[in-house]
């Protein structure tokens, strides 16, 4: 398909600028008023809706009794892309090490991928951040309360102290 | 192209090997040489489209140290032939530069990277300072952590053709290496007369992460996450192309509605980076209100990637075998919300720029002539835009792209405004793929299990049209080991970089970054 030789040509000055400004006045009375009104949201009180399968930091699922359903295969650890988990321990057993480095998590999901015993999953927590390299490496306990949605009353604890603030 | 086949079959005999859709053929050095005028006037061959280097060391198969692979292309046939030449270290190559001009840049990274010598000298280097210490891509390299380093010169020589008066008219420009409309970073260098460009330089590099060497050190099936991240803006792009190619190799069927799956974020991600290019020309040129618009368009693009995926930027969706997850329910509404009202979008896009007189006058400079741009190894909406009728799509269709109808738009000039109005039409033809596709989607699985991921021994190709050019990956496999032997990018972005100084030659010095940003250039694509 050739393109029609008229898009090559001009439209004359004045029907362009009043084209143009016709289009964007709409847009902009649209966006004020009409139902596409995008408005920005209260971050952190309010939260953006994340879809179901979110790729954020990977946790640990626990059984009932919570417990860690891993038993230390290694399988993760080998196919991380880039070596971020450190794990060590007596197979079959729960893990006497098991350290990821965020540092280095590129949150390609492979390790629950490659999990048998479906004992890591991807969670919905992305907001990471940190003051020293070293406490950007979890444990093996502190990965078995990450990703959490946050809690209600937490939630609200902000909300009162922003009306304060 | 059987009668095509035969005439090569004729002239090459039992050197002339088929495979796949591939041509296969062996050659002595010295032999390529001296046919290649031929292969490109007699059979067509008209189009270089990369050249690999390996390294033998270490492969008890072998005999001779190096392997250059050249891949020539028939476009007219379609024809992509594969011409192997074994080398010793000593060997001097011949260089093929005045045969097809685009060899130039493609044997500098030989010669830097692999440290194949040549008969003739090739000009100054773009990759490793002269006393950088060894090879990069040789089996045997050690990094020289602590030596000392030079800085690679880029500096213009005196231009000949003009006296000193004239010299001292002229002044030096920087552009970048940070600049909002380079996506990364790539540093121009331009000298001017006045307000004119007189000769232009690139310096690139800066976003160099040592892919190629990287992949030979991750096992086959978590290299995929490295291919991922070889270009920002078009991630699905490169694994898409990475598991046809394994694919291939190993010869498996994928489910029917993968296929349709990888089609349907293939064109989602091409609508993406045509609006990205789009915003990079329309800020560059001033205009403000078309950026964000284009940025609009390409939120709508992303929020389908999260549904899907669970991430935005790299939606690691693809996997050897099909695609991780299958299309959550509502998914299908929300696309076609979503490109209703990117077709609102590119109507408003079009109101604002499409024969506008402002946005007219500026871009109908920096031409390629379709010659030179076959020439020089561009391919891509870059190359639709002089008028040359190549998308793989259409002439090598994978997936479901045969059944599915959509149109090629083709420039007439060559000129920017030629690649913004192919890109506005080839989004427009994509959200008719996308919604074609999802209209007719197949039922099923969407994934298979595949045990062994490591292709057979050999070498194999496979490309894909990217959203700034034809997008392939060589893989050397010696079909044992856990990690692949060589792998090599063609990346469009390289090969379109090499336009640049002659297009904003004697141009002036506003359409540089205009006539830089329509080119499409990634960065993270371009160095690897």
């Amino acid at each position: 398909m050739i393109l029609k030789n008229e898009y090559y040509k001009a439209k004359s000055l004045t029907l362009g600028v009043m084209k143009s400004f016709l289009s964007m006045s709409y847009n902009v009375i649209r966006r004020l008023y009409g139902a596409e009104k995008i408005t920005t949201i209260n971050y952190p009180i309010e939260s953006y809706l994340y879809s179901k399968n979110q790729m954020g930091l990977p946790r640990l699922v626990l059984d009932k009794k919570g417990r860690s359903l891993c038993t230390s295969c290694d399988a993760c650890q080998k196919v991380c892309p880039t070596n971020a988990l450190d794990i060590s321990g007596k197979e079959g057993q729960e893990p006497e090490v098991f350290n990821l480095d965020v540092g280095k998590c590129i949150f390609c999901g492979w390790c629950a991928d490659v999990c048998a015993d479906k004992a890591i999953e991807m969670s919905d927590e992305h907001i990471i951040a940190a003051h020293a390299e070293e406490s950007l490496i979890f444990s093996f306990n502190e990965l078995k309360s990450k990703g959490r949605r946050p809690n209600p009353e937490i939630k609200n604890q902000v909300n009162s102290e922003g009306m304060e603030g | 192209m059987f009668d095509f086949y035969d005439q090569l079959k004729q002239e090459f005999g039992e050197n002339l090997k088929k495979k796949d859709s591939f041509l296969e053929m062996k050659l002595e050095a010295v032999h390529f040489h001296q046919l290649a005028s031929q292969l490109k006037n007699k059979f067509g061959f008209i189009f270089l489209s990369d050249i690999c280097g390996v390294d033998n060391k270490g492969d008890s198969k072998k005999e001779k140290r190096f392997t250059i692979i050249y891949h020539l292309l028939n476009l007219e046939e379609y024809c992509h032939l594969r011409i192997s030449i074994d080398i010793d270290e000593e060997t001097k190559l011949s260089s093929v530069g005045a045969t097809w001009p685009s060899s130039k840049r493609l044997e500098l990274e030989l010669r830097d990277l692999l440290g194949i010598l040549f008969d003739t000298e090739l000009g100054a280097g773009f990759l490793n300072p002269s006393d950088y210490g060894g090879f990069p891509l040789r089996k045997d390299f050690t990094p020289n952590v602590n030596g000392p380093v030079s800085i690679l010169s880029t500096s213009f020589p005196d231009d000949p053709s003009i006296d000193a008066d004239q010299r001292g008219v002229r002044s030096w420009v920087n552009i970048g290496p940070h600049h909002p409309v380079m996506k990364n970073n790539v540093r121009m260098i331009l000298e001017l007369e006045g307000e004119y460009i007189r000769r232009c330089q690139y310096e690139t590099g800066f976003h160099h992460r040592g892919f190629e060497k990287q992949a030979e050190k991750l096992p086959w099936p978590t290299l995929i996450t490295l291919i991922e991240r070889l270009n920002s803006q078009a991630p699905f792009m490169c694994t898409s192309t990475w598991c046809h190619l394994i694919e291939n190799s190993l010869k498996l069927q994928i489910p029917e509605r993968a296929m349709a799956i990888r089609m349907v974020f293939i064109e989602l991600t091409r609508i993406q980076d045509h609006l990205e290019c789009i915003a990079s020309c329309a800020v560059a040129a001033g205009n403000e209100s078309v950026y964000f618009i284009c940025q609009q368009g390409r939120e709508l693009v992303y929020e389908l990637f999260e549904r899907m995926s669970g991430s935005r930027l790299n939606p690691a969706l693809n996997c050897i075998g099909g695609v991780k997850y299958d299309i959550p329910i509502g998914w299908i509404t929300d696309c076609f919300e979503a490109l209703k009202k990117m077709d609102d979008l590119l109507t408003h896009i079009e109101t604002l720029f499409t024969r506008s007189s402002i946005w007219l006058d500026r871009n109908m400079v920096s031409e390629i002539n379709a010659g030179r741009a076959l020439d020089l190894g561009i391919t891509g909406p870059v190359l639709r835009s002089c008028g040359v009728n190549y998308d793989l799509r259409k002439v090598n269709p994978i997936y479901f792209y045969s059944d599915v109808e959509f149109e090629i738009p083709l420039g007439v000039r060559g000129e920017n405004y030629d690649r913004y109005l192919v890109r506005m039409e080839e989004i427009r033809q994509s959200i008719s793929i996308v919604i074609q596709v999802l209209d007719n989607l197949p039922i099923g699985e969407v994934s298979k299990i595949v045990e062994n991921q490591i292709p057979p021994a050999g070498i194999h190709y496979s490309s894909l049209e990217s959203s700034n050019g034809e997008l392939g990956f060589t893989v050397v496999s010696d079909g044992e080991s856990d990690f692949p032997w060589r792998l090599k990018v063609r990346s469009p972005s390289f090969m379109n970089i090499i336009a640049l100084p002659e297009m904003i030659q004697n141009r002036l010095l506003d359409d540089a970054l205009m006539s830089f940003s329509s080119l499409n250039i990634n960065p993270g694509e371009l160095d690897r």
